[in-house]
C-alpha cells in the first residue's frame, strides 16, 4: 500500500501530472477541482485501469490543496472546500503575512491528508460497514448541526451569519423538490428545473463577486515578504490541533454523501471553540487554517473509504471517480478487495504519493504563486471574470448556468457591501439539498413521525453538539461585546 | 496530452509590432472559428454529431453512449465522430429539454432510457416520447427486486403476503418518478387489484443510496439494475426476483417475478431520439450506424460485462415496443405524499424576513459605518454590463469563443481602470492567448460545446 505507485514511473508521472493539474485548476478562481475531473474522466477511457484511477485521485488531492491559494490570497476559494480557510487566510494574508498563511495551510494538508491515508490503509472496510449504520434522520441532524455551527462561526454578527445561512437555504429551493419530484419556484421556466448548481454559486459568490469590488480591495495590497518557513515549535503547538482537525476531517469524509465543507466547518468550530482566546478567529490566527485545512484534506481519503469498500461515493467527485472505476472494469465494494487486490492497494498508495506530491509541488511554487496576489487590479479581473464564465458554463453546456453565476455574483457583491459574510450562505446552499432529502426520506421511512429525531441516539448526539455550540458562541459573542464595550468606555 | 494552463502572465510592454501582430491573431482567430465548413453535396454527416446524454459522466448511461462512441470510431462507421456532451439535471429533462428544441438537422440527438416515460407520467415535464422522432433502441437490462442476505423474506410471495396483511409497513427504497417507483407500484397492483397492498415508499434516491439503506437497515426491499445487483451482491444483498419475461442465464438462480404470479416485467432500454423534424434520411443513416455499431464485437463484449442484453429495434417494432411501454407507465399512479412531508418553503421565507428585519434594525442602528464602506456605482454597472455583453455575445450572436474573450478581457480591463498603452497591449494579449488557449483545451482535449 506504500510503494505501488513508486515501483512504476508511468503510475508516478499520472501522480504529479494529476496533482499539479489539480492544484492548478483548484487555484484559478472560476475553475473547479470537480469540473476539472468531470471533464478528464471521458479522456481516461482509452488508458489502463490503474493509470486512469491513479491521474483520477490525484487530481481529487490536488484541486482540495489548490483551492488554498486563492482562497487565502484573493479571498476566492477554488473548492467548496476551501470556503471555511478564507476565514482566517485572508485576513492574514492582507495583513502582509500571505506566506506564513500559505505555509501553514500546506502543512495542514498534508498532515491531514497523512492521517486520513492512515485510516484508508489500516481501517477501510470495518468502517465502510459501520458508516451505512447512520440513516437519514442522522443525516438530518447532521445537517442541522453544521448549519447552525456555520452561523456561529461566520462573524462577529450572529444575525447577520443567520441571515445569510437562511438565503442561501431559500436559492437552493428552486428546482425538483426531493421526496416527492414536484417543480418548486420555477416559474414556469423549464431551465430552473433543476435548480441552480452548487458550483456555479460558489464561483459566482466568490469569485466573480471581488470582479465588482473596487481596486483597493481585491489586489494589489499584499506582499509575501515573511519567511516561509515556519518553526518546528509552531507545529507542536498545533499538534493537538492538526490531529483533531484531521480527525474530524476523516471522519466526516467516510460519511456518504457529505462533503468536505462539513469537515472543514466542524474541525474549524471544534478548534475555535477549545481555544483559549476564540476571538482572535476570524481575524487570521494560525489555528483557522490549520483546522480548516487538515480537516478538508483529511476528508478526501475518508471519502475515499467507503467508495473503495462498499462501492458508495462519498461526495460529487467520488460519484465520477466510481463511474471510471466501473468504466475499466473496476467494480468497488469487498470483492474488489479478494478479485483485484492490487488495483485496491495501488489506489491507497497514489492517495499517499499524492499527498508528498502535492506538498513538494506547493513548497516549490508557492513563492512565485503567492505573488498571484501581487498581480495588478486590471489585469486580474478581466482574467478572472473570463475564467469564470468559462467554468461556469463548462459544468453542464450551457449558458443558463453563466447567468446563474453572474446573478450570484451580483448577490455576492451586494451582501458583501453590506457586510453579511457569505460563507454560510454557500453552506446553507450546498446542505440545504441533502437535508431535505434526509427529511423527507426521514419521515416516509418513519410514516410522518419526527420523534425518531431524538430517540435514535446518532440524531441526538448532533443536536446535543449543535445545541451546546451554539449557546457557547452566542455567550462568547456577548462576552466580546461587554469587552469592548468597557473598552470604549474607559 | 495534457496541457497546463497559466492564466496570470507575466506582462511585459510589447511595442507596436506586437500589437499589429495580435490583432492579426485575432483576425485569424475570428476567420478561424467560423462556422465555415466544404459544402460536398447532400452527404449526412458533414461535421460531428453531437450525443446529449442528459445525466453526467461516469454514469451508467454515460458508459453506454460512450462504449457505442467508441465502437463507431474504432471500425470507422460514420465519416464524422460523434461526440458526447453531458447535461445533466432533474432526472435528464433539462437534456431531454435541450434536444426538443435544437435544430432538427440531424446534428443534436439524444439518448434516454425509460426516464423519457417515467418523467412523463410522474408530471415532471409535459412531454414524452411523443415529440421526439425516435431513432433506435439499443440494449435492455431489466430491475432486480433486493433484500438483505439476512432477512426473513425468502421469496417474493412471502414478502408479498406481508405487504397485503400489513399495508404501510413494508419500507420500499425508490428514487420518486424513476421506474424503481413504478416498480413498486405495479408489484402491488398484481398482487392485490382491490388496492389494500401497499408498500411504505422511502424515497432514496440512486442506486448507491438505496444500496447504503438497504445493507444500513433503513429499507426492507429495493429494486437494482442488474450492474447494481452485480456489483452490490458481494456486499450483503439478496435477489428474490427479477423483473423480467425469463431468467437470465448467467444468474439461473433468480426467479422471475411472474414465476411467483406477479406479472410484472420492468425492461430498461436505452432509446435514441431526435428533433422532431428531423429528416428521414438523417435518421435512418444514424439508426444504421447504431445497428452496425451494437452488431461489433467489442460492443458485445462490453455490454456483457453491464449485463445489458444486445437488443436492437428501430421503426415500426420500436414503435410498437415504445407503446407498449406507455400504456403501462399510464395505468400506474405514482403515490403522493401530501401531509406525510412540510413544505419548508413557508418556514424558510418567514425565517428568512424575519432575520432580515433584525439585521435590518442593526444597520438602521450602525448606519454611519455602513455609508463609510463605499458606494455601489458606476463601475459595478459597467462592470457588468461588460460582463453580461460578453455573454450575450456568445449566446445569442454566437460570436466564437476565441474572439469574444479577446476583445473582452481588453475592455474589461479598461473599465476597471487599465488606461495606459502598454497595459491594454498586454491585455489584448493576455486576451488572445487566453481565448485561444481555452477554446483549444476545452473543445479539443476537453469536450465542451463552446460556440
Amino acid at each position: 500500500m506504500i510503494v505501488e505507485v513508486l515501483a512504476q514511473p508511468g503510475l508516478l508521472a499520472m501522480t504529479i501530472i494529476g496533482v499539479a493539474l489539480g492544484i492548478a485548476v483548484g487555484a484559478i478562481p472560476g475553475l473547479t477541482g470537480a469540473m476539472l475531473i468531470a471533464l478528464t474522466v471521458p479522456l481516461t477511457f482509452s488508458m489502463d485501469g490503474p493509470d486512469a484511477l491513479t491521474l483520477l485521485v490525484a487530481m481529487y488531492v490536488g484541486s482540495v490543496s489548490g483551492g488554498l491559494i486563492t482562497a487565502t490570497l484573493l479571498r476566492m476559494p477554488g473548492t467548496p472546500a476551501s470556503v471555511i480557510t478564507t476565514l482566517d487566510g485572508y485576513p492574514m494574508a492582507r495583513s502582509g503575512r500571505a506566506g506564513r498563511a500559505l505555509a501553514l495551510g500546506m502543512g495542514a494538508s498534508f498532515f491531514g491528508g497523512l492521517l486520513s491515508w492512515c485510516a484508508l490503509a489500516l481501517l477501510a472496510r470495518p468502517i465502510a460497514q459501520v458508516s451505512t449504520l447512520l440513516g437519514p434522520f442522522e443525516y438530518f441532524a447532521l445537517v442541522l448541526m453544521a448549519l447552525v455551527l456555520v452561523i456561529g462561526v461566520s462573524g462577529p454578527s450572529l444575525i447577520r451569519g443567520a441571515l445569510s445561512c437562511m438565503l442561501g437555504v431559500l436559492c437552493a429551493l428552486p428546482g425538483t423538490a426531493p421526496g416527492t419530484g414536484e417543480l418548486r419556484l420555477t416559474f414556469g421556466v423549464g431551465a430552473f428545473d433543476d435548480g441552480f448548481k452548487p458550483l456555479t454559486v460558489l464561483i459566482g459568490l466568490f469569485a466573480l463577486s471581488r470582479v465588482f469590488a473596487p481596486a483597493d480591495e481585491v489586489a494589489g495590497t499584499v506582499t509575501v515578504g515573511d519567511s516561509l518557513r515556519l518553526r518546528w515549535r509552531l507545529w507542536r503547538r498545533q499538534g493537538l490541533n492538526l490531529f483533531r482537525s484531521a480527525a474530524i476531517g476523516t471522519g466526516v469524509g467516510i460519511l456518504p454523501g457529505i462533503g468536505a465543507n462539513i469537515g472543514s466547518l466542524l474541525a474549524y468550530s471544534a478548534a475555535r471553540s477549545s481555544s483559549r482566546d476564540p476571538e482572535r478567529f476570524g481575524q487570521g490566527c494560525d489555528e483557522g487554517i490549520v483546522a480548516s485545512e487538515s480537516a478538508n484534506n483529511a476528508t478526501v481519503g475518508g471519502a475515499l473509504v467507503p467508495l473503495i469498500a462498499l462501492g458508495i461515493p462519498g461526495s460529487v467527485i467520488d460519484a465520477i471517480l466510481l463511474g471510471a472505476f466501473v468504466i475499466h472494469g473496476l467494480q468497488p465494494g469487498p470483492m474488489l478487495f479478494e478479485n483485484d487486490p492490487q488495483i485496491v492497494r495501488t489506489i491507497i498508495s497514489t492517495y499517499l504519493w499524492a499527498n508528498v506530491a502535492m506538498f513538494a509541488i506547493m513548497l516549490m511554487t508557492v513563492r512565485w504563486v503567492a505573488r498571484l496576489a501581487a498581480v495588478r487590479h486590471h489585469y486580474l479581473v478581466p482574467v478572472v471574470a473570463a475564467f469564470c464564465v468559462l467554468g461556469s458554463f463548462a459544468l453542464a453546456n450551457r449558458f443558463f448556468d453563466v447567468w446563474v453565476m453572474i446573478g450570484f455574483g451580483v448577490v455576492g457583491f451586494l451582501l458583501d457591501r453590506w457586510r453579511v459574510p457569505l460563507a454560510p450562505f454557500v453552506i446553507g446552499f450546498i446542505l440545504t439539498p441533502l437535508g431535505e432529502e434526509s427529511m423527507v426520506t426521514a419521515l416516509m421511512s418513519s410514516g410522518g413521525r419526527w420523534l425518531p429525531l431524538v430517540t435514535r441516539p446518532g440524531s441526538l448526539t448532533f443536536l446535543f453538539i449543535a445545541a451546546l455550540l451554539f449557546t457557547w458562541s452566542i455567550r462568547q459573542q456577548r462576552l466580546t461585546r461587554d469587552e469592548t464595550h468597557t473598552q470604549t468606555k474607559k | 496530452m495534457v496541457i497546463e494552463v497559466n492564466p496570470i502572465n507575466r506582462c511585459r510592454p510589447l511595442g507596436r509590432i506586437g500589437l499589429v501582430l495580435f490583432a492579426m491573431l485575432v483576425v485569424l482567430g475570428a476567420s478561424g472559428c467560423g462556422r465555415g465548413g466544404g459544402n460536398d453535396g447532400d452527404v449526412f454527416p458533414r461535421k460531428p454529431i453531437k450525443v446529449v446524454v442528459p445525466f453526467p459522466a461516469g454514469g451508467g448511461s454515460d458508459r453506454f453512449v460512450r462504449i457505442i462512441q467508441k465502437a463507431v470510431r474504432d471500425h470507422g462507421l460514420l465519416p464524422q465522430p460523434l461526440v458526447v456532451i453531458n447535461v445533466p439535471g432533474a432526472g435528464g429533462t433539462v437534456g431531454s429539454r435541450r434536444v426538443r428544441d435544437a435544430v432538427a438537422d440531424g446534428y443534436t440527438i439524444l439518448c434516454l432510457h425509460e426516464g423519457i416515460l417515467s418523467s412523463k407520467y410522474a408530471g415532471r415535464v409535459p412531454y414524452g416520447p411523443e415529440v421526439f422522432r425516435p431513432i433506435a433502441s439499443t440494449g435492455q437490462s431489466n430491475l432486480v427486486l433486493c433484500v438483505r442476505e439476512d432477512s426473513t423474506f425468502e421469496d417474493l410471495s412471502g414478502l408479498m403476503g406481508i405487504v397485503r396483511e400489513q399495508p404501510d409497513y413494508i419500507r420500499f427504497g425508490m428514487a420518486q418518478g424513476s421506474p424503481t417507483h413504478f416498480a413498486g407500484r405495479r408489484l402491488e397492483a398484481a398482487s392485490d387489484a382491490s388496492g389494500r397492498a401497499r408498500f411504505r415508499y422511502v424515497a432514496s434516491g440512486g442506486g448507491a443510496k438505496r444500496f447504503n439503506d438497504l445493507i444500513g437497515g433503513h429499507v426492507d426491499v429495493t429494486p437494482f439494475s442488474l450492474a447494481e445487483y452485480a456489483s452490490f451482491e458481494a456486499s450483503g444483498v439478496r435477489a428474490i426476483a427479477y423483473l423480467g419475461r425469463e431468467r437470465l442465464p448467467e444468474m439461473p438462480d433468480i426467479p422471475t417475478a411472474s414465476e411467483a404470479g406477479y406479472d410484472v416485467v420492468m425492461p430498461h432500454v436505452q432509446y435514441w431520439w431526435a428533433p422532431k423534424a428531423t429528416s428521414d434520411a438523417a435518421v435512418g443513416r444514424i439508426a444504421d450506424v447504431l445497428e452496425a455499431a451494437m452488431k461489433t464485437s467489442d460492443v458485445e463484449e462490453k455490454l456483457d460485462e453491464m449485463k445489458i442484453r444486445p437488443l436492437f429495434l428501430r421503426g415500426q417494432a420500436m414503435a410498437a415496443h415504445l407503446a407498449s411501454r406507455e400504456t403501462e407507465f399510464q395505468n400506474v399512479a405514482l403515490v403522493q405524499f401530501d401531509g406525510l412531508i412540510p413544505d419548508v418553503l413557508p418556514v424558510v421565507l418567514a425565517l428568512a424576513f424575519l432575520l432580515g428585519s433584525l439585521a435590518a434594525y442593526q444597520w438602521a442602528k450602525e448606519k454611519r459605518s455602513i455609508s463609510s464602506s463605499g458606494a455601489i456605482g458606476g463601475p459595478f454597472a459597467l462592470g457588468l454590463a461588460t460582463l453580461a455583453l460578453y455573454v450575450l455575445g456568445m449566446q445569442v450572436v454566437r460570436l466564437p469563443y476565441a474572439l469574444a474573450t479577446a476583445v473582452f478581457v481588453p475592455l474589461m480591463g479598461f473599465v476597471v481602470g487599465a488606461r495606459s498603452r502598454g497595459s491594454m497591449v498586454c491585455l489584448l494579449g493576455v486576451g488572445v492567448a487566453l481565448g485561444w488557449a481555452c477554446f483549444l483545451i476545452f473543445t479539443k482535449v476537453l469536450v465542451i460545446d463552446l460556440p
